[in-house]
């Protein structure tokens, strides 16, 4: 096992290290939103965007000492969930109907 | 040790993130964005959370992803993955991720703010349901409120309908005849 001594004092993260990784992780989620047409992979890229917020609660959770942050993301796992649940009902029930989940063809909420 | 761990897992959250948006396939992007799950919880680990890195794994990665796979699978192929450029679409996504960037360096003060020494106690199954059978009781119950309202709404919208009544039949002899078609015309339009 090599000395990692000093590696480790040079890579010393903080809580700007968390949130700027927290806001590469949202902004990726926002261009796979703004970018794909595909309406899957855009209720992917808000699970993505949920989970960088996750991320941000828990390092400032973790920077304040604080266990509040925890119990916030308990709550947005629910809401994930009940939102994932709902949206995808949507979503094969709009394909039984137009056989396709491009959201460019979702002209109109319903024919 | 710690800071090495933040880099290994930080790096490869963003590699599969980047790699989930840009896959064509939306079974890969799922697969991508499950890996990119499990990285987020390894950090949360590293943040102490540990039932939270837990339920990151079970909830996130494990069942809601795997309720997207399913969808997916379920509805089959779908054609086209990026959309035609639209400059206002550009400007947005750039105006939003520069915003995002910039408003959280300046929150963390643009430097490195160490994190405090905390006890055993921090992030544990017993801190957090102690807080949140007390203090968040009410937000507790409206929650399962909420998952129940969303379990009805499921069920109503994907149940098959009744023959007669409004809406197409998922098993009706037009639909695979029409995904054919789709199938023709998406490779006519990607050649």
């Amino acid at each position: 096992m090599p000395d990692l001594t000093a590696l480790t004092n040079a890579v010393q993260v903080g809580l700007g290290h968390y949130l700027g990784l927290s806001a590469i992780l949202f902004s990726i989620g926002v261009l796979g939103v703004v970018f794909r047409r595909n309406a899957l992979v855009m209720f992917m890229s808000v699970e993505l965007m949920l989970t960088a917020v996750n991320l941000s609660l828990i390092s400032f959770s973790r920077y304040m000492d604080d266990m509040h942050g925890h119990v916030f993301v308990l709550f947005v796992l629910a809401v994930a969930a009940a939102e994932a649940g709902v949206g995808l009902a949507i979503l094969v029930e709009i394909f039984r109907k137009r056989d396709t989940v491009d959201v460019d063809e979702f002209r109109q909420l319903m024919e | 040790m710690e800071g090495l761990f933040f880099y290994l897992f930080a790096t490869v959250a963003v590699i599969s993130a980047v790699a989930m948006v840009t896959r064509k396939d939306p079974v890969t992007s799922a697969f991508w964005l499950i890996f990119c799950f499990l990285n987020v919880a390894a950090l949360f680990a590293t943040l102490s959370a540990h039932l939270m890195a837990v339920l990151q794994v079970l909830i996130y990665a494990g069942a809601i992803m795997v309720f997207f796979l399913f969808v997916t699978m379920f509805l089959g192929k779908t054609k086209r993955a990026i959309s035609k450029p639209n400059p206002v679409l550009y400007g947005i996504a750039l105006l939003t991720v520069v915003g995002i960037s910039w408003f959280m360096i300046g929150l963390s003060g643009g430097e490195r703010v160490p994190f405090p020494e905390v006890d055993g106690r921090h992030g544990t199954i017993e801190a957090v349901s102690e807080l949140m059978l007390s203090e968040y009781i009410f937000p507790f119950e409206l929650t399962g409120l909420l998952l129940t309202i969303a379990v009805i709404g499921a069920v109503l919208l994907a149940r098959r309908q009744a023959p007669g009544s409004r809406g197409t039949h998922f098993s009706s002899p037009r639909t695979p005849v029409a995904r054919a078609r789709e199938s023709v015309a998406g490779g006519a339009s990607d050649a």
